[in-house]
């Protein structure tokens, strides 16, 4: 088996209520395991979509997935709970946490789905939170926390299950810088320590910037890639790199 | 919740109310009325050989106890005044075991009949005609042999025979109608009365007219039955109401939560589970409804019951409003309470297991 946890083969996602609007336009793309790889692009070029066909959220109408090698374009719906709970974290702009459960419960969600004890749940979970520096925030509840709290919170319940693959949809969106670094500095920790995959959707260059590898998509198609040489980028096809890639130090 | 409270509280008080009704009328049928009358023959005026009848009617199964009794009409006069009434001539022992005449004498005794031309009257009775104990009325009637019979007992059962009916020995009856050793009707008291029926249609293989008090008051039967029939009307009704309540509050609720929804699925929740989530929420909603409903039952039924009121028609007794508390009730009414929540929430249910969990993640 190859180190390619992510192969898409043309991957096409139309949605037809009426007007049919190609989100998606037969992008194909490798990501190696431990590949820290950020999305960008404007607005309504299909990021969210590409990211949800990659977390097994949704189903492509054309192409195909392979997650480790497995086709998982068509798996069932509870075949694809299984792989999301138990291969794949999310981070979402919005945390949805479940306003009725502490912080520690909420982290708790994914590891009870996938059948671990209580008290390793209880205690992953606390550590995860110690993590993302809410040690002394477990039994509240997401009310009682801020924008930025939260979104830690929702962090850890997406890296507590250990998923070999982290997506993110812009998941600083609503952080400041120290918040936004602090998370990503975890992140990278993580990345380099277990050799995590992380797929981050993001508006913020300077995040972007410090990532491996850089997807641009604009319309549904991926027009430009840029791989991490050294201090700067190259790019490995041609690249039209338009507003907001303009200010990246190309080698 | 406080649909499903209100729904079984409803229901546990209206049976409550319903039983208690019930329970009166039954009262009043088991108390205060024969369960069982045999009338003569169909072409002949008198039961004749009533000993064997009354010993054939005593070893049937169910039967408490019977009476055999002769009653004509007659004109009571005394001073200025005249009244119709029954005149009935009966075994007081016997008649006591079906009216207990005995228990509601304010005067004089019941068996004091036996001792010659003598009769005890109703209190009603004896006021219209302004008599009093020891005072002597005239009975006569066409055909009949004029007797004056002296006032031995004056009696108050607070039911119509106060006014209509004269208490005398069998043979003073049969005497003033000039005939033999007969009888015109036996009344019987069974153990079940429920039981009638089937016992009257035994008893009639021997060719006597046989009443059940289900003929014989056919208005007491049609109440029982109505009574029951909108109880359980209303029962449904409140029923159906809270169920739609509740598919109506799940369904809110599961919009409420879709985000959390598309959530719990991301991280991996499948179907089922998402499925069961609500059907326990229905379920403990259901629960906790039916503790409640039955606590402010118990509550309307404390309240309610201690209210009194006057009933004319029962003679002017003082008395509460008549409800009978069935302690299965309670949770008879609370597991269909239950049951019909988590009927009602299977819908919500699966729909909300049905999400997109891409479209609920937006909300
Ligand atoms: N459920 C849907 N039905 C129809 N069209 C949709 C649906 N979801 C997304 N689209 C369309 O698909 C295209 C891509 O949407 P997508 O959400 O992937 O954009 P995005 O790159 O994430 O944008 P943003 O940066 O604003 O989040 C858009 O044109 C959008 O209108
Ligand atoms: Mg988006």
């Amino acid at each position: 088996m190859s180190d390619d946890i992510i192969v898409l083969k043309e991957l096409s996602k139309i949605y037809g209520n009426g007007v049919e609007v190609i989100a998606l336009n037969k992008v194909s793309l490798t990501i190696k395991a431990g590949e820290f790889v950020s999305i960008v692009g404007p607005s309504g070029s299909g990021k969210s979509t590409l990211l949800n066909l990659i977390g097994l959220l949704d189903t492509p109408t054309n192409g195909q997935i392979l997650l480790k090698g497995i086709d998982v374009s068509r798996a069932s719906p509870d075949e694809r709970a299984r792989l999301r709970n138990r291969e794949l974290g999310f981070v979402f702009q919005y945390h949805h946490l479940i306003p009725e459960f502490s912080a520690l419960e909420n982290v708790m969600i994914p590891m009870l789905i996938a059948g671990k004890s209580k008290s390793e749940a209880r205690e992953r979970a606390s550590e995860y939170l110690k993590a993302v520096g809410l040690e002394d925030r477990l039994k509240s509840r997401p009310n009682q926390l801020s924008g930025g709290q939260n979104q830690r919170v929702a962090v850890a319940r997406a890296l507590v299950n250990h998923p070999s693959i982290v997506i993110g949809d812009e998941l600083t969106g609503n952080l400041d810088t120290k918040t936004s670094d602090m998370i990503y500095e975890l992140l990278r920790d993580l990345n380099r320590k277990i050799n995590q995959t992380f797929i981050l959707v993001t508006h913020d260059m300077t995040l972007a910037e410090k990532t491996d590898r850089i997807l641009r998509i604009v319309d549904g198609k991926l027009v430009c890639e840029l791989l991490r040489q050294d201090d700067g980028f190259r790019t490995t096809e041609l690249c039209d790199l338009g507003e907001d890639g303009g200010k990246i130090n190309l080698k | 919740m406080t649909a499903v409270a209100l729904a079984v509280s409803i229901s546990i008080f209206f049976t409550s109310l319903a039983n208690g009704s019930q329970a009166l009328l039954t009262d009043i049928v088991i108390e205060k009325l024969p369960h069982i009358a045999v009338s003569p023959k169909e072409d002949e005026d008198y039961i004749y050989l009533y000993r064997s009848l009354i010993d054939k009617i005593g070893s049937l199964k169910g039967v408490q106890s019977s009476a055999y009794s002769l009653t004509t009409t007659a004109t009571l006069a005394f001073e200025d005044k005249t009244r119709n009434a029954g005149l009935k001539g009966v075994v007081p022992e016997d008649e006591d075991q079906i009216y207990k005449i005995s228990e509601s004498m304010v005067q004089g005794d019941f068996s004091a009949v036996l001792g010659g031309k003598r009769v005890v009257v109703g209190k009603k009775l004896a006021e219209d005609l302004g008599l009093k104990m020891g005072d002597r009325l005239e009975a006569s009637f066409p055909r009949a042999k004029n007797t004056s019979l002296t006032v031995a007992g004056i009696f108050d059962t607070g039911t119509p025979l106060d006014e209509s009916v004269a208490f005398v020995s069998l043979k003073t009856a049969q005497d003033f109608q000039n005939e033999g050793d007969v009888a015109r009707t036996i009344e019987v008291r069974i153990d079940d009365i429920y039981q009638a029926e089937p016992l009257a249609r035994q008893i009639s293989l021997t060719g006597y007219e046989v009443q059940s008090w289900q003929e014989t008051h056919p208005e007491i039967r049609r109440s029982l039955s109505v009574g029951r029939f909108w109880t359980r009307i209303s029962v449904i009704l409140v029923m159906i109401v809270s169920s739609l309540g509740i598919a109506n509050s799940m369904t809110m609720r599961v919009m409420d939560k879709t985000r959390e929804i598309g959530m719990l699925m991301a991280v991996g929740a499948r179907r089922r589970n998402i499925t069961k989530i609500f059907l326990i929420e229905s379920g403990l909603l259901g629960l906790l409804g039916s503790v409640v409903g039955c606590f402010l039952a118990l509550l309307a039924i404390k309240i309610v019951g201690n209210f009194s009121f006057e009933i004319e028609a029962a003679g002017s007794e003082i008395t509460t409003i008549p409800l009978t508390i069935n302690p299965w009730d309670f949770p008879a009414f609370s597991l269909l309470a239950i049951a019909l929540c988590l009927l009602a929430g299977i819908y919500p249910a699966i729909k909300a297991s049905r999400l997109d969990p891409v479209e609920a993640i937006k909300g």
